[in-house]
């Protein structure tokens, strides 16, 4: 008898956990109780015990992904010891690794529960997807599968079409179509069934996802028939309670618990068995079809929006309220959102730095450089040059973050933002520490030139270890440049100004002076480059900008 | 960021169908990245997955004489008029590779912020009507919101085609063949009649551009020789017919 391992819950609010390793690979025998996998939450981190005995046939859930508690992670197939004495810990609580969830199954779940397998593969409902936050419903134009064929997962399944959309949608699962619920032509609303895969005469299946096989239709077939003792899970309580209500025979879903989050406490019991055990008053946790704890198919999180089901808050917060799961569409918004802000440029240090001596080079030499070389003395390469030589020293800056590790990459690849009008545009100058300064005074030249007449590659673009920005041009003191992703830093130029400042002379005599003042901005990931760093990497340019002494060539 | 730009002449449909077609297909095998072709089309009428043929109002003769197209096509909506002097925008974009990553109907709305934006680069304040898709002008007093962009998409293995159509300075008789999207009670317009002063489809062009630079937060990499993108694509339009017409 095959037992599903199923993901426990950790903690009261959370609905998933990532699976960070298996302990056990398919065919290794377990021991009940033996670490099997290790999940982590954003609370907890944890190797779980395999719920029985027996051999590991089958991992459902990867290392690395994520998963919806009770969520099928795993098959252990009849071992050796697989004896029918085990009292099916299918429903593998973490109470070991968390006291405080709730009671486990076994004491709720007859044996006789135990779930045939699906002969022609498990059923899978195929879901009217929802197409935006405001899109209830949507037409079925065409069917490119029929009833009986055989469909990939992420193949075509079929076409739909609302207002001004118009979408193929993939298959979620791989099998056979084995019926077709809504036909082209018709309109339906989102999370309805429109066709099944798999499943074929498979009665129990609806039973099934009670269990939290990976069927997203239990809400609407489940429901009018829950399980009692399935039920009894999700109601918090103390061993002490449970014990009571053993004793007296009495089925805890039918207590009203009164205590924190609905917990069911002592004196709840008691008087419950005082009173002959009269019906409980509306015990919202209770009344709650078990189908309602999170469901982990992919089209689950849909399937429970508003509108689709009365029933889309989890038993196991009964908390004041009603918790609605995020649609997935809101649940994409708001991880994105968390990740734009982790992802963007948080911290600016603006340095001013005293350009008088790299001006009065430039005027000196502009004319003959041109002559010279055929290509303009911009400042763009002064600054450029600084920045090279600065990157080399630290290597930390010319780095990006990939996963978890830090990439710091061999090669210093400068970016040059262009501002055209159809948009702006980064073309890169690989291997600029290659380059000496005349070499980057023409790469600069070349590729403003040919990004302005739509002559660059894309290879050109979007390979940058490093961005500088020079909105300067257009008068600004400073700016607050974005980070170009997944660079880690950007520098913004400043306008060049002439101002009045103190200098001291080598007596120690200070007076007042005309000096070219430039800003420099650097925009830079604080998850990787401390500000000590930036400060550093800053005040290393604007030395040697400061006193440069570099041949222009 | 980047998203490639392609502009392109005037293109027979037939001819931007296969076009779309290529670049989708390249699209989808990673062989280029996100792609925004700019184009024109002769004049033809285009009827989407919902069209009514009743929103054609000229007889088939009619249209043929006049040399007139019809295309049914696979994008949402209604009957929808191409034609010189309208910009024609079909972005081939794998919206999986966006962040964040967009829903179908969120990406047309980033459609339609880039256009909104693009209007408003030229003085003309324009806006989005509920459950009605496309690009308005401002009512104000007895004169009613005007239609200045359609849209209407595809998707397909998460891969975006078809686009929008932003009357710049379009032939506003030629919609009167049809109902526009099958919405009876309002009229089109276009950005010549709502700019002062009229601007140049080069400045449109660019500041559509830049706009969608914008809203998809992506740097803008003009290519001006297609198949330096994709090996086989034909060259920038037929730029002797775009002058022929001039």
């Amino acid at each position: 008898m095959p037992i599903e391992v199923l993901m426990p819950q950790m903690g009261e609010s959370i609905f998933e956990g990532t699976i960070t390793k298996w302990l056990k690979k398919p065919g290794d025998a377990v021991q009940r109780d033996e670490p099997l996998f290790e999940i982590s939450t954003d609370k907890v981190d944890a190797e779980i015990p395999s719920p029985a005995a027996g051999v590991l046939t089958e991992i459902r859930a990867q290392e690395g992904s994520t998963v919806q508690i009770n969520a099928v992670v795993g098959v252990i197939g009849d071992g050796a010891s697989a004896s029918s004495s085990a009292p099916l810990p299918a429903k593998l609580d973490a109470a070991s690794t968390n006291p405080e969830t709730s009671v486990p199954a076994q004491e709720a779940k007859p044996p006789a529960e135990a779930k045939p397998d699906g002969a022609a593969g498990p059923r899978q409902d195929v879901i009217m997807p929802q197409m935006g936050e405001s899109i209830f419903e949507g037409t079925i134009t065409k069917w490119l599968k029929q009833v009986g064929d055989t469909v990939q997962r992420d193949e075509p399944l079929f076409e739909i079409s609302t207002d001004k959309v118009d979408a193929e949608i993939p298959s979620p699962a791989a099998g056979v179509l084995t019926e077709i619920k809504v036909p082209a032509g018709q309109t339906a609303q989102i999370n309805t069934v429109v066709a099944v895969i798999g499943g074929a005469g498979e009665a129990a299946a609806a039973a099934d996802s009670v269990r939290g096989a990976p069927a997203a239709e239990s809400t609407p077939t489940a429901a009018p028939q829950p399980e009692p003792a399935a039920e009894a899970e999700h109601i918090r309580s103390s061993p002490l309670v449970r014990k009571i209500a053993r004793e007296h025979n009495v089925k805890m879903n039918a207590v009203r618990g009164t205590g924190a989050g609905g917990r069911v406490t002592k004196e709840d019991i008691l008087s419950y068995i005082e009173k002959g055990g009269a019906p409980a008053a509306t015990a919202p946790t209770a009344a709650r079809p078990a189908t309602s704890a999170p469901v982990p198919a992919p089209a689950a999180a849909p399937a429970r929006t508003p509108g689709t089901t009365p029933s889309a808050t989890p038993t196991i917060t009964p908390k004041p309220g009603e918790l609605v799961p995020m649609s997935r569409m809101r649940s994409i918004i708001a991880q994105r959102m968390v990740e734009s802000k982790r992802t963007s440029p948080h911290v600016h240090t603006v340095f001013k730095i005293d350009f008088t001596r790299i001006v009065k080079i430039r005027e000196r030499e502009k004319n003959k450089y041109e002559h010279r070389n055929g290509v303009k003395l911009t400042y763009m390469p002064f600054i450029t040059r600084a920045v090279i030589a600065t990157l080399r020293k630290m290597p930390i800056v010319n780095a990006s973050m990939e996963g978890d590790a830090i990439r710091y990459h061999q090669h210093i690849n400068i970016g040059i933002a262009v501002a055209l009008e159809w948009g702006l545009i980064v073309p890169v100058i690989k291997e600029a520490e290659e380059k000496n300064f005349l070499g980057i005074a023409r790469a600069i030249a070349d590729l403003a030139d040919r990004a302005r007449g739509k002559k660059l590659k894309p290879d050109e673009v979007g390979s940058g270890t490093f961005t500088i920005t020079n909105p300067g041009i257009f008068g600004e003191q400073f700016g607050m440049p974005i980070i170009n992703q997944p660079e880690s830093a950007i520098l913004g130029v400043g306008g060049l100004f002439k101002e009045p400042a103190v200098v001291t002379s080598e007596d120690g005599t200070d007076s007042i002076a005309i000096r070219h003042f430039l800003h420099l901005t650097l925009g830079f990931d604080h998850r990787i480059i401390d500000g000590a760093d930036a400060g550093k990497f800053m005040a290393e340019v604007k030395k040697y900008l400061d006193g440069w002494n570099e041949d222009i060539g | 960021m980047i998203f490639n730009l392609l502009q392109f002449g005037r293109v027979p449909y037939a001819e931007g169908l296969e076009l779309q077609r290529q670049l989708i297909e390249a699209r989808h095998d990673g062989r280029i990245g996100n792609t925004l072709v700019l184009l024109e089309h002769p004049p033809v009428l285009t009827l989407g997955r919902n069209a009514s043929r009743a929103n054609i109002i000229a007889s088939d003769e009619f249209l043929a004489c006049r040399g007139v197209e019809i295309h049914e096509i696979n994008r949402g909506g209604d009957v929808t008029y191409h034609g010189p002097g309208q910009l024609v925008g079909y972005p081939i974009f794998d919206l999986r590779s966006l962040t964040p990553r967009l829903g179908a109907v969120e990406y047309v709305r980033m459609i339609e912020e880039a256009l909104i934006r693009a209007c408003g680069d030229f003085g003309v304040q324009v806006a989005r009507i509920a459950g009605r898709t496309g690009v308005w002008t401002m009512a104000g007093g007895s004169i009613q919101e005007k239609k200045i962009a359609a849209i209407g998409i595809h998707i397909a293995r998460g891969i975006t085609s078809h686009g929008f159509a932003f009357n710049v300075n379009p032939d506003l008789r030629d919609f009167q063949l049809i109902i526009p999207c099958g919405i009876a009670d309002r009229e089109v317009t276009s950005l010549e009649r709502e700019a002062d002063p009229a601007p140049s489809m080069d400045a449109v062009r660019n500041a559509v551009a830049r706009q969608f630079g914008h809203v998809f937060s992506s740097q803008v990499l003009w290519i001006e020789t297609p198949s330096d993108l994709l090996p086989g694509l034909p060259l920038t339009g037929t730029a002797a017919a775009v002058n022929a017409d001039l």
